[in-house]
């Protein structure tokens, strides 16, 4: 008996049979399960409800986001998820609560759409509603398109608590469905922007945003910089080379150094020439790129000429560089060739440095003129600078070397350094600093001619030389400091700037002045400009005793000045001639007799109204004094009253009858009144009358007594 | 007794009779006419410098010398002659220094 190869036992068959069956079952029910899946209803699918007699319930129902319909009656069901018979099952259950006779109801599955959310780099973001097979592209389409600026091969879909990164630009590029996500209703579809677009909010143009690459994030990118025409960051495809990315940054410029092209991927630095590569044409010379790589096109250094033959021109010139000069070539060839000064240059100061280190100043326009005799002979080896014309507005003093320039310090609208020449004078330097200030003291320019001059500063009054009075200009050359000095403000506001105006420049007024103080003063000026300078006299002041103390002559000299005549007579000899450094003094007239000489002066004494010492002006008579001392008091004897004149030999006296002069008006009976004299008005009980009646009165009582004696 | 009360009246009335100083003159002696032939002469001399125009060309001086015209002639009134001198030397030497500030006087 053998035993067949394909007899099994009993158990073994079954088992097998078991386990057929098992597999057939999961199938069967992995495949009725998709199917329950596929033909489930889903949100936003429209069913379509019939109820025979019922207009009511025979309509069209929209499953809304929450899975549900809403029927009349009986409000929400939900029938995402269900089949067809199954929500058919449901919506009947749920109407017999209301309605009879239901058998009759169908339920159909009439359109499929689509719920989906398309949020960021999109036109209109938000939720669209598409057809139920719908792609992705055509939910952005829904939405409104991409924005410029969305990053393609980073969309995202997020599916609940999922989400699935995929490659846009990838699908755009081959056109497979496959590369996009199937999608679900409720799904989000999240649009990013590109890296490139910053974190400031504009409104980029296409142009722009290709410009600066096209890359992602850094670490997939290749960064392509240096001497390429559209440096940026571009985004890396597997089997791109270096020269791919060259060709998207625009190329290499013509500074390009392209045998020193450096690569740097996965950190390993490479020098990539490009030059041989094209020339040999060997693959092997060609690095490999990597995500991440950096590509650096670096400038090419210009190559240093150097030759026997060899000029440079340097500076303000069109063209400068090194010029291979032939035997002949002058001066004006060599500035010619290199294309001729610009219009920045100062062609006055053009420097030819020879081969040997000694520098020839060339001043072209002087030798156009033809005054600036030959132009020096240009060798092998020298160097022509043409420097760049200075700008008066020019804040840096590196401009102008100091051995060319002035410096003008002051009242001038734009002190400065400026540059010198010496044709130039005063008048021009000061022309070109925009003038003097209204404030400045043309009188006191002071100048030194170079700030090691040790010597006296000149000082130069430019007011005498405007009006005529000097002829001559100080001469000034490079080096030179000017300082134009301020006039003094106010003396009584700003007596903080009397310490910066000289002594020797100041004159002093003093008293009853307007504004008593230092004033500056000038040979220009006068004594009547001063006095005007201080405001004038005051009411108190006493003009005919202004005092003026000249100290700036040998010993002290002191000129009395009768104001007070002047103005009466308006000659100017009364006035005197001072000078800076002088003092005058207006006394006050109210204590001029503590100052007055007694030769000056005559007393008026006893019975007046106001005794004292009174000046004596010699057209005055002794009625103008009387009157000035408050005339005769009530109990004064005025028919006595006496005049001491003080003559150079003798003394004597003259009595005055004041009644009588009164009574008869005889002028003849005046006596005459001088200064130094003194004017005596006795008292009544001085008149002889009443001496007289005094010595009666006395002498009664006497005689009285006499006779009582002689009669006893 | 009678001859002795007359002696006491006498002597006690003497003291009423003071003596006063004369009267004076002068005090506005340049209202009337110059009588001093010296100061005459001044006194032309200034007026015909005052019409050369003396108080224009040297008004300072020539208001000095007016006062001390006056005072010369008052000092000549009141007969204070040595003063007179010394004021006529001194109007003297003004209307000198007067004399040049003034036009030449046409021929």
């Amino acid at each position: 008996m053998t035993i067949s190869a394909t007899a099994q036992p009993p158990f073994r068959r079954l088992a097998a049979f078991a386990l057929a069956l098992a597999a057939l079952l999961f199938a069967l029910a992995a495949a009725a399960s998709a199917a329950t899946a596929r033909d489930a209803l889903r949100i936003g699918d429209t069913v379509a409800l019939r109820v025979p007699g019922e207009t009511a319930l025979s309509q069209d129902f929209k499953i809304d986001r929450q899975g549900q319909i809403i029927l009349p009656e009986v409000g929400a069901v939900i029938v995402a998820g269900l089949t067809t018979r199954e929500a058919e099952a449901a919506i009947r259950t749920s109407l017999s609560r209301v309605y009879r006779d239901l058998d009759r109801l169908t339920l159909a599955l009439k359109e499929r759409r689509l719920l989906v959310t398309v949020l960021g780099y999109v036109k209109n973001p938000g939720p669209v509603e598409i057809p139920g097979d719908a792609s992705v592209q055509m939910a952005i389409a829904a939405a409104g398109g991409l924005n410029q600026g969305a990053q393609l091969d980073r969309f995202q879909l997020r599916r609940k608590d999922r989400e699935i990164s995929f490659d846009y630009k990838k699908y755009l590029d081959t056109g497979d469905p496959g590369l996009l996500p199937a999608l679900e209703p409720l799904d989000t579809l999240f649009v990013p922007a590109s890296p490139r677009t910053g974190n400031v909010q504009i409104d980029f143009d296409g142009r722009t945003l290709a410009e600066a690459g096209d890359g992602g994030e850094d670490r997939s990118s290749i960064k392509v910089f240096g001497e390429v025409n559209k440096p940026g960051i571009f985004a890396y495809k597997a089997g791109s080379n270096a020269i791919d990315m060259i060709m998207r940054a625009g190329g290499v410029t013509r500074y390009a150094s392209v045998e020193q092209i450096r690569i740097i991927a996965k950190g390993q630095p490479t020098i990539f020439n490009l030059q041989t590569f094209l020339d040999s044409g060997k693959a092997h010379l060609l690095p490999d790129l990597a995500e991440g790589a950096t590509i650096f096109v670096p400038k090419q250094l210009e190559e240093i000429r150097a030759g026997k033959n060899t000029v440079y021109v340097m500076g303000e010139v069109a063209k400068p560089g090194a010029f291979d000069s032939k035997p002949g070539a002058g001066f004006i060839d060599i500035l010619a060739n290199a294309g001729g000064p610009t219009r920045f240059a100062d062609t006055r100061q053009i420097r030819l440095i020879r081969a040997d280190g000694t520098v020839a100043l060339v001043d072209l326009p002087l030798f156009t003129e033809g005054k600036g005799g030959a132009l020096p002979p240009v060798g092998a080896g020298d160097a022509i600078f043409v420097p760049e014309k200075t700008d008066t507005k020019e804040p840096s003093w590196l401009k102008i070397a100091p051995d060319r320039a002035v410096k003008l310090m002051g009242a001038v609208t734009r002190p400065g350094r400026f540059e010198w020449s010496d044709e130039m004078s005063l008048l021009d330097l000061l022309a070109q600093a925009g003038g003097p200030t209204h404030k400045a003291d043309l009188a006191r320019i002071q100048i030194r001619l170079g700030e090691n001059d040790k010597g006296k500063p000149v000082l130069f009054d430019m007011t005498a030389y405007l009006n005529g009075q000097a002829t001559a200009l100080p001469r000034l050359r490079a080096g030179a400091v000017i300082m134009v000095p301020d006039l003094p403000s106010s003396p009584v506001d700003m007596k903080g700037q009397w310490v910066q105006q000289a002594p020797e420049a100041s004159i002093y007024v003093m008293g009853q002045v307007g504004s008593p103080g230092r004033y500056a003063f000038n040979t220009q000026m006068n004594f009547l400009d001063i006095i005007a300078a201080a405001n004038g006299p005051t009411g108190a002041a006493d003009l005919r005793n202004v005092r003026v103390s000249h100290r700036n002559g040998k010993g002290s000299r002191i000129s009395k000045v009768n104001l007070a005549r002047y103005f009466e007579t308006g000659d100017d000899k009364l006035l005197p001639r001072v000078k800076p450094g002088d003092v005058i003094f207006i006394p006050d007239r109210n204590k001029e007799w503590l100052d007055d000489p007694k030769e000056r002066t005559v007393r008026v004494i006893g019975a007046v109204g106001k005794p004292g010492r009174y000046r004596f002006a010699d057209d005055m008579t002794l009625l103008d004094l009387l009157a000035e001392a408050g005339g005769p008091t009530s109990d004064a004897l005025q028919s006595k009253i006496v005049v001491i004149n003080i003559t150079a030999q003798t003394e004597g006296a003259r009595l005055f009858d004041l009644v009588r002069f009164a009574k008869s008006g005889d002028i003849s009976r005046l006596p005459a009144v001088r200064a130094g004299d003194t004017v005596y008005v006795p008292n009544i009980a001085q008149s002889d009358w009443k001496i007289f009646m005094d010595g009666v009165r006395d002498v009664i009582p006497l005689i009285s007594l006499v006779a009582l004696i002689g009669a006893l | 007794m009678p001859r002795l009360a007359i002696l006491v009246l006498a002597a006690s009335l003497a003291g009423g009779c003071a003596t006063w100083p004369e009267p004076g003159t002068g005090g506005f002696a340049e209202r009337r006419a110059v009588e001093d032939p010296g100061l005459q002469g001044l006194t032309t001399r200034y007026e015909s410098l005052r019409q050369r125009g003396a108080e224009r060309w040297a008004a300072g001086l020539a208001d000095e010398a007016r006062l001390l015209l006056i005072r010369a002639q008052r000092n000549h009134q009141a007969g204070l002659v040595d003063d007179l001198a010394d004021d006529r030397l001194r109007l003297a030497r003004l209307l000198d220094a007067i004399e040049p500030h003034l036009p030449s006087p046409k021929p």
